[in-house]
């Protein structure tokens, strides 16, 4: 037996057997003392209940049995809910290849006409690969692993669905009960008090944390050619940065000039990345779900050259000293080759070698017994790698050697990266990658290819600046579907919001007003954002996503205003519908808003429209030099 | 709608037909010493096909009282009835061979004529006047809560004035809607459109008396409904007092905006009161053509 997200949220809130706030607090699962009565009394807060109320609170949490085989959730789905097994074991596999969804409702040949506006994008005839659309699918990461994923046993006490819970991302991977499941179904709303309720906050929290890194590897297909063992070490290793996180400060992974010490996967949110340059801020791009950033130093961009003491007379005396900035050989305690006291025939300070630009120069520091190079006396001269150099009767010898990937510094960062709003991200040490790299070819081929993509990002030159602030000072990185009226076409007719109205009821899910983006109407209707603030705090679960991107409020909203206040654009309406007995003098209220017309052959504002003006665009497309449509 | 590349398809082909028909009817007319009348075969070829296209291009006001039905865009809907209305023309002009007729017909004709010309108007109005209409107007809001919005910046206006000037008696209306906000606050606390609001000052500013004076005599009726015929000017006042320049500014702003509603209320009015002529008289231009065909049968 299969059962959808969709069909879990029926009626009158989860169907199924309810749990009450005493049914959780009994579960072994929160049984540590006090963490039970913290739960408990969480709950009570959060649902406004009397302690001892044994009601089903709002039914946000129900109990679910499966059979050995049935499908508990579904990869690419998208649901509300996360799952706590109490009795059964369960499997957890990743796909090999789902293909992502496509966001409905987009006007063919807008992003044309938007670009006929504003002028070219980017000048750049290849853009970076991974930098990608904002809520598009990063051609380096998820969804398109080639591998066979390592399925995951789950058990009691285990919980899962977190991320689509709190993200609203697609489901990643399929569970399949494996046995006969118990298993507890919850909304939002019961996970954010189980997060904060002490011990059983901490094993929440862990298992997230553990699977969202090993998921976001096992689907990056960076990562794609590394060993299962290698996956493991690598996941064991790497951290998982939200906007709280230590490592992060203002919301700032990294700053431009900083040591560029790991490589991040963007698990969830957006990540600005930008330059300072005379005049202000440079945006190179924005990035967004499975795209990888902070490529800078992951590999040596050349070879270094490499100082080998060659002497038959002094075997192991002087250890292979590398030629960086400058290096001194003497007998003196400040250099870097130092000779032995009893070398007299050495001067103090008897030669230096310096890098200048490309070439590496010695040059004789008024020694006593003179630098030889290649058998001839020299003051200064240009070495090449195969040179020999005599000091007395100590002979060295320049060597090119293949600079050990684990020990190079990594140098500085060319870009800051800035989480906008809430984000996570996966954080590898470029210890961990290079070591990797030098373990695994193929993935040493992925990381070189990942490397110069990201290099090309930095030095890509800056184009439509306006058009990305605006972008950003509207808040449209976050959107992936908004409806936008071309003012110098739209008569101000009206059929757009009569269309809406018609298909929902006599009720319209938009506003024909907003922000202008130029001579464009950004209007007031739901943009879908990868990051929907609206569906935070929900107590009943029922504004939700279903099978894409649209966001849909179900009829059991209780109009507690909740998310219409959170969304920052106020495209949630609250409508006043007849109250029902036997309060007939209360007012009931119920939050609409747009949801692309699920179900019809596309947005009715759209379709309605008789000058071409409505349009449905991706406004993260306009950051993606990738795209072509 | 705006004329442009998309319609290059309906535009040959309209000259395609264009072009044949008026091929035929120089051929019909070389052969007979006279022109085709309508009763004539060919005639009534033209007159069948023109008001084909007469009725084909009259359905968009049928295709707008359903305008979720999934029957072909809106967009094409227009277009049909932009450029069949547009074919009419030459087919009714063969079919009437050019000649008024009687009472009846030259009625129907005169009408088609005034139907044509008053499409025409729309059509060269829709070209330009939203483009002027984004360009002055970026306060722009939706033309049937103009009233209510100017209702609002007139209550901004008070807020603004009585913050300096404390409490103004005369300004009743402004007064009544904020004791209105006041009141639904109470009702519904979670309410999503709480608006926070200033109280008025407790002690006067020194300018008080003379900004009172200004806010009744002209800020207050420009707000409301314009009069005064300009922007007042408030520059004085700034000077005067520095300290509220920031507020004196905004209320500088408030009438800008509601001469901006106003002009958005002008431009909208003449992008759509062409429609008070176009429709009607298309609608008894089909009741005549009916009876024009009716009779004609008959006779």
């Amino acid at each position: 037996m299969h059962r959808r997200d969709t069909d879990v949220t029926r009626g009158d809130g989860l169907s199924g057997r309810w749990l009450s706030v005493e049914d959780l607090g009994r579960l072994d699962f929160f049984k540590a003392g006090k963490s039970a009565a913290k739960f408990r009394q969480r709950l009570n807060a959060t649902f406004e209940l009397t302690p001892g109320d044994n009601e089903p609170w709002l039914k946000a949490a129900v109990w679910r049995e499966y059979q050995p085989a049935d499908v508990i959730c579904e990869a690419g789905t998208y649901g509300s809910t996360a799952f706590l097994i109490v009795e059964g074991k369960a499997t957890a596999a990743l796909p090999e290849r789902v293909a992502p969804r496509p966001v409905p409702g987009r006007t063919p040949r807008s992003l044309a006409r938007l670009l006929r506006t504003f002028g070219r994008r980017t000048h750049a005839a290849h853009g970076p690969a991974d930098v990608v659309a904002v809520g598009e699918l990063s051609a380096y990461a998820s969804l398109s692993c080639d591998r066979a994923p390592l399925p995951v046993t789950l058990g009691p006490g285990d919980v899962f669905g977190v991320d689509t819970c709190i993200n609203f991302y697609p489901r990643e991977a399929t569970v399949r009960a494996e046995e006969r499941c118990l298993v507890v179904e919850m909304l939002r709303s019961v996970l954010d008090t189980i997060r904060l309720a002490g011990a059983a906050a901490d094993a929440v929290h862990a298992a997230y944390e553990a699977a969202a890194i090993r998921n976001q590897l096992s689907l990056s297909a960076l990562f794609r050619d590394l060993t299962g063992e290698q996956l493991d070490r690598l996941a064991q290793r790497a951290e998982l940065l939200m906007n709280d996180s230590d490592l992060v400060h203002n919301d700032v992974i990294y700053a431009e000039g900083s040591r560029a010490d790991a490589l991040y996967l963007v698990r969830s949110g957006t990540i600005k990345l930008s330059q300072r340059k005379a005049g202000g801020e440079v945006i190179l791009g924005y990035l967004g779900r499975g795209t990888a950033f902070g490529f800078e130093g992951l590999l040596p961009g050349r070879q270094s050259l490499v100082l080998v003491l060659h002497s038959a007379s002094h075997p192991g005396t002087f250890p292979d000293t590398e030629i960086r900035e400058a290096i001194t050989l003497g007998r003196s305690a400040g250099c870097e080759v130092r000779f032995p006291k009893e070398a007299r025939a050495v001067s103090r300070r008897h030669c230096r070698l310096e890098v200048r630009g490309d070439d590496v120069v010695l040059r004789d520091l008024d020694s006593d017994n003179g630098t030889m190079l290649n058998g001839e006396q020299i003051r200064e001269a240009i070495v090449v790698p195969g040179d020999t150099i005599t000091l007395v009767d100590y002979t060295f010898e320049v060597r090119r050697v293949v600079q050990d990937a684990t020990t190079a510094p990594p140098p500085t960062r060319v870009a800051t990266a800035t989480g906008l709003d809430n984000f996570e991200v996966v954080r590898i040490a470029t210890a961990d990658v290079r070591r990797l790299a030098g373990e695994n070819t193929r993935f040493l081929g992925s990381a070189k290819a990942a490397q110069a993509v990201g290099v090309a990002a930095s030095q890509r030159p800056p184009s439509a600046q306006g058009l990305v602030d605006a972008l950003v000072e509207l808040n449209l990185y976050n959107s992936q579907n908004v409806l936008l009226i071309d003012l110098d076409r739209c008569t101000r007719c009206d059929e757009c919001v009569k269309a809406c109205a018609t298909t929902h009821g006599g009720v319209a899910r938009f506003t024909r007003d907003g922000p202008r983006l130029g001579h464009y109407l950004v209007t007031m209707a739901c943009r879908s954002c990868t990051d929907p603030k609206c569906m935070i705090g929900c107590p009943v679960g029922s504004i939700r996503r279903k099978d894409s991107l649209e966001i849909h409020i179900e009829d059991w909203c209780i109009g507690c205003e909740r998310c219409a206040t959170q969304c920052p654009f106020g495209n949630i309406n609250m409508v006043e519908l007849a109250a029902a007995a036997p309060r007939p003098a209360a007012p009931v209220l119920r939050a609409t808003v747009c949801d692309l017309c699920a179900g019809l052959d596309g947005p009715s504002c759209v379709y309605a429209c008789p000058h071409d003006a409505a349009i449905r665009v991706n406004p993260g497309a306009f950051l993606s030099p990738e795209d072509t449509r | 709608m705006r004329i442009n590349a998309d319609h290059t398809r309906w535009a040959i082909g309209s000259a395609a037909i264009t072009a044949a028909a008026t091929g035929l009817y120089a051929y019909a007319g070389s052969a007979s010493p006279t022109a085709p009348s309508g009763g004539s075969w060919l005639g009534l070829f033209f007159g069948i096909s023109g008001a084909s296209c007469m009725v084909l291009a009259g359905l968009l006001s049928a295709r707008k009282q359903v305008p979720a039905w999934r029957i072909g865009s809106a967009l094409v809907w227009m277009k049909m009835h932009v450029w069949l209305g547009g074919l009419a023309v030459p087919l009714i002009l063969f079919h009437s061979g050019f000649r008024w007729g009687g009472a009846l017909t030259t009625t129907v004709m005169v009408l088609f004529y005034v139907v044509i010309a008053s499409g025409i108007v729309g059509l060269i109005l829709q070209q330009f006047v939203p483009a002027l209409m984004t360009a002055r107007v970026p306060f722009e809001t939706v033309r049937s809560q103009i009233d209510y919005v100017i209702d609002g910046l007139a209550v901004e206006a008070y807020e603004l004035v009585a913050g300096i000037a404390g409490t103004i008696p005369e300004a009743v209306e402004e007064q009544r809607r904020l004791a209105a906000e006041e009141q639904l606050q109470k009702e519904r606390p979670a309410h999503w459109k709480q608006i926070v609001r200033q109280r008025p000052a407790s002690e006067p500013h020194a300018v008080a008396a003379e900004l009172r004076a200004v806010y009744l005599s002209e800020v207050r009726p420009y707000v409301r409904e314009g009069t005064g015929g300009k922007v007042p000017d408030l520059r004085r006042l700034m000077i005067e007092a520095p300290e509220c320049r920031g507020k004196l500014e905004r209320l500088q702003q408030l009438c800008e905006e509601s001469r901006q509603l106003r002009l958005q209320a002008r431009l909208h009015a003449l992008l759509h009161h062409w429609l008070f002529v176009h429709a009607p008289l298309s609608f008894a231009l089909f009741v005549l053509t009916a009876l024009h065909v009716y009779f004609a049968l008959q006779y």
